[in-house]
């Protein structure tokens, strides 16, 4: 408290003024003058009370303390004035005048105009001026302030901020001069204090509001960034942390603010960003990638840097930029997971073998611990467990176990949602799920989020996936959209393994039906051929030694009975023959027709001489086939030809080749009986004959073996003739085989 | 019995082929005694002297046939073949078989020839003859040891 000295208390006395202030003291009366000290007292006690907050508050505090002033003073004027830039100038920023009980503000005086009052105002800490018109420090002002506005005596306190004067705290009286008394100038200056401490709270606060200001600013252009920002002290602890944090760990900036790196990463994180942080608080700026522990669960996978703060070449702390790249790196595992998936559709054998490797690529890739796969049996209407793959590192026996020896119909657990729903189906925790049946033992193995994947061929499901991991995970629309179309990737690959498998399974049937058939047949006719020996060899005895017993009748008996088989065993030895015909593809080898041609030729003599046929060809191909097949085709056609000659006229065959896009077409033309067109089919197929044996002698297999040694070759056979003409046969040959 | 005869041994199940073999081979000249036994037991134990052939001969020549019940002629010949004492009989395979997997077993197995039975009598006659020729005149048999031994 301010202690007022009590000098000149009886100076100056006018008793002429009718003030009621300058009455109290005049009277000089110690009890009065006391009351007035108390006064003083008590006004100075409530202007220190008086709170500023803002620069409104200031404008407040001040009417106010001018107010007090001029009540506890009794002066008619009390005003404010403060310098504006580089003290040229004063400007009044309030006025209050008590018998008006009115405010203003706005006069300005220019300091060089009032050159020795504002050099007392320097020097002085008061200026009381008793006489204003003539003290010498306010006389400047006479004419153009004081005479106008009837000012006797003036008070005036400078205002010092910072050792500085920043401004004036004036007191005007108005009537006859007055006598400003040493308890009056001490309490001016302690008023005068007074607002110069507020004018200090003021600038103390704007500067405080810039800085806020500036950080707001900073908080909202980091907040508004999609990267974690944070400033870390020199004891690891959080001083600075934008609204990222927020959303990562879950907590508030608040919360955050001051908190050990580990307790906010978590134990798992913080030891793997340990290293680093040592690092950058010796002072090196640090950059690395890593996958860290989220708080929601699963991973995310980060890039990290710390640029470490100096001050006097001291680690203050360390500024931290974490940028999260795990939607990135989400999108390359993708691409990683349909790159092998497609692999190992492409490379695996099996379905079993390619089942085994997706589910373990699938949960490598993506970070599942566990994968089934399930197939439907719509036989039972039920889907089972059929592939199983899960980290090894992990015990999952029991999960294992029941998931092999279960069943689910349309609809129950997760397999037989995913079939009924024909939709992938994200759970984020199956112990809040209750068409869970396997739960117990899921729970067991610490599993406890998962997802179903239907396998689907068009609109059938064939089967579905299943991933589990043990932490609850938000669902990823981006993984379950990936993961659906291998769902039907995996559809097609298992439709067309059936389907080849399938095909595979009919064909090794008709192979086995195939050869079944060639062996019962070779079989067949040579077993038949032995007794058939037999009858002819002791037909042959019994005529040689047995001749003379017989009579004419029992001779024409013996005749028929050998005739009868010696056509048994041309049938028997042509189905042989026919039966034996392999598709010989290995012996396949580049051949001279024309040899071949002679070849046939030369095997026909006897029937050729026998006849006096004439037979002639141009020159042929050289082709790849079956020599000894094509020798036996060349052989049954010209042999047809000439064995099917018209009466009386001299048998003709000619063979010529020519090429017609890529196939040779042989043709063997006679000028024999011909065929009616109605047969000209018929007469391929095996035991077919058109004649009878009387006319013409055959087996009816000749044009049956002659058809499917072309077929071997990869041709056709045909013919055309005109009946009692002649009849040209026609195959197609390739050109390259 | 006459020493000058050639013993025969002829491996047929089927009594009539046995019967049409041995009536082709009357034309022989040589004077010749034929054995006929029906299965592959029954000729390795008349070879072995065994059971009931305690008395039979040593044959100069064996005619086999291969479609025989129970032990196939392959497997008759086989053990011929690989038993020291019998080895050294030559072993003719007569069948209807023209089977090529039939006729490249029987020389990997040691056959002294593989003749085809032709389908006409006449034909079968003909080849008996060459036989003779062949075996009986062409080449030196073995020694026949019967004698020594009894």
């Amino acid at each position: 408290m301010r202690i007022l000295p009590l000098r000149n208390a009886k100076k100056n006395l006018s008793t002429s003024t009718k003030d009621i202030a300058t009455q109290k003291l005049t009277e000089q009366s110690l009890p009065r003058r006391q009351e007035y000290l108390r006064q003083q007292a008590e006004a100075l006690n409530f202007v220190a009370k008086i709170k500023i907050q803002t620069a409104e508050d200031l404008s407040l505090a001040i009417k106010e303390i001018l107010r007090i002033d001029a009540q506890t003073i009794l002066v008619e004027r009390v005003s404010l004035w403060l310098y504006g830039d580089q003290n040229t100038k004063i400007t009044c920023i309030e006025l209050y005048e008590q018998s008006k009980q009115k405010y203003s503000y706005g006069f300005k005086l220019h300091a060089s105009e009032y050159s020795s009052y504002f050099k007392a105002l320097e020097e002085n800490r008061i200026i009381a001026a008793h006489d204003a018109c003539a003290d010498p420090r306010t006389k400047e002002f006479k004419e153009n302030y004081l005479v106008p506005l009837k000012i006797s005596s003036m008070l005036d306190a400078p205002v010092h901020v910072g050792g500085k004067v920043v401004g004036v705290l004036c007191h005007e009286h108005v009537g006859p001069t007055r006598h400003w008394f040493i308890e009056e100038e001490n309490f001016a200056a302690s008023i005068a204090d007074f607002i110069a401490l507020a004018l200090e709270q003021k600038e103390r606060r704007l500067a405080e509001e810039a800085l806020r200001q500036r950080e707001e600013q900073l908080r909202l252009i980091t907040d508004s960034l999609p990267v974690l920002i944070s400033y870390i002290d020199q004891d690891q602890c959080y001083q600075f942390t934008n609204a990222a944090y927020e959303k990562w760990f879950g907590i508030s900036t608040a919360q955050i603010q001051g908190q050990h790196m580990k307790d906010v990463l978590g134990d798992k994180a913080y030891e793997i960003s340990k290293p680093y942080i040592e690092q950058a608080l010796k002072g090196e700026k640090v950059d690395y990638e890593a996958e860290l522990p989220y708080k929601h669960g699963g991973k995310r996978y980060v890039n990290v840097t710390y640029v470490p703060q100096f001050n006097d070449n001291q680690v203050m702390g360390f500024h931290v930029l974490v940028n999260d790249l795990t939607e990135r790196y989400k999108v390359e595992q993708r691409l990683k997971v349909q790159y092998a998936v497609n692999r190992i559709l492409a490379e695996s054998g099996t379905l079993s073998d390619a089942l085994s490797e997706i589910l373990k690529a699938i949960c490598k890739l993506t970070g599942w611990e566990i994968g089934l796969y399930w197939e439907v049996d719509l036989s039972i209407n039920k889907i089972h467990c059929i592939e199983i793959w899960h980290n090894p590192t992990i015990h999952m026996n029991e999960f294992d176990m029941i998931s092999r020896s279960v069943q689910f119909s349309p609809g129950e657990g997760l397999p037989g949602k995913v079939w009924d729903k024909r939709t992938a189906i994200w759970i984020e925790d199956f112990t809040k799920d209750n068409n869970f049946p396997r739960g117990s033992a899921a729970q067991q193995n610490g599993l406890r989020g998962g997802m179903g994947i239907p396998i689907q061929s068009g609109k059938e499901v064939l089967g579905a996936l299943e991933f589990f991991s043990s932490q609850t995970l938000q669902p990823d629309q981006g993984l379950l959209d990936l993961m659906t179309a291998i769902g039907f990737k995996l559809g097609q690959y298992i439709q067309r393994k059936k389907d080849e498998e399938r095909i595979h399974q009919y064909t090794e049937e008709l192979l086995k039906s195939n050869k079944g058939l060639q062996e019962f047949a070779y079989v067949a006719s040579h077993d038949l051929q032995e007794p058939l020996r037999v009858v002819s060899g002791y037909v042959q005895l019994l005529s040689k030694q047995y001749r003379w017993k017989f009579d004419v009748a029992a001779d024409e008996y013996m005749t028929y009975i050998v005739q009868g088989i010696d056509r048994m065993h041309k049938l028997i030895q042509d189905l042989l023959l026919y039966s034996r015909l392999q598709s010989p593809v290995q012996l396949f080898r580049k051949i001279d027709m024309n040899e071949i041609c002679e070849q046939a030729i030369e095997n026909l003599k006897i029937s050729i001489e026998e006849n006096k046929a004439l037979i002639t060809h141009t020159s042929l191909p050289r082709i790849y086939a079956n020599q000894t097949q094509m020798i036996q085709l060349f052989q049954n056609l010209i042999g047809n030809a000439i064995k099917f000659k018209r009466p009386g006229v001299k048998s003709k065959v000619h063979i010529s080749a020519e090429n017609k896009g890529g196939m040779w077409i042989f043709s063997v033309e006679d000028n024999g009986v011909g065929i009616e067109p109605e047969y000209f089919d018929r007469i391929f197929d095996i035991f077919r004959r058109l004649h009878s044996h009387s006319d013409y002698a055959g087996t009816g297999i000749g044009l049956a073996i002659c058809k499917k040694i072309i077929e071997y070759h990869h041709g056709q056979i045909w013919v055309q003739s005109i009946l009692g003409k002649g009849s040209t046969f026609y195959f197609s040959l390739p050109e390259n085989s | 019995m006459d020493q000058q005869k050639v013993n025969i041994l002829l491996i047929e199940d089927n009594p009539a082929e046995a019967r049409l073999t041995q009536e082709a081979l009357k034309v022989w000249r040589t004077p010749l005694n034929v054995d006929v036994v029906n299965t592959g037991d029954d000729a390795l134990n008349f070879l072995r002297k065994l059971e009931n052939y305690k008395y039979a001969k040593r044959p100069d020549l064996i005619f086999l046939d291969l479609n025989l019940p129970k032990k196939h002629g392959r497997e008759i010949l086989a053990e011929i073949k690989s038993d020291p004492e019998l080895k050294s009989i030559p072993v003719l395979i007569l069948t209807v078989s023209e089977s090529e997997d039939d006729v490249y077993m029987g020389y990997q197995l040691g056959t002294s020839g593989y003749i085809k039975k032709t389908f006409n009598f006449d034909h079968f006659i003909e080849m008996m003859r060459k036989i003779e020729d062949y075996w009986l005149s062409v080449v030196i048999l073995p020694r026949n040891l019967n004698g020594l031994f009894e």
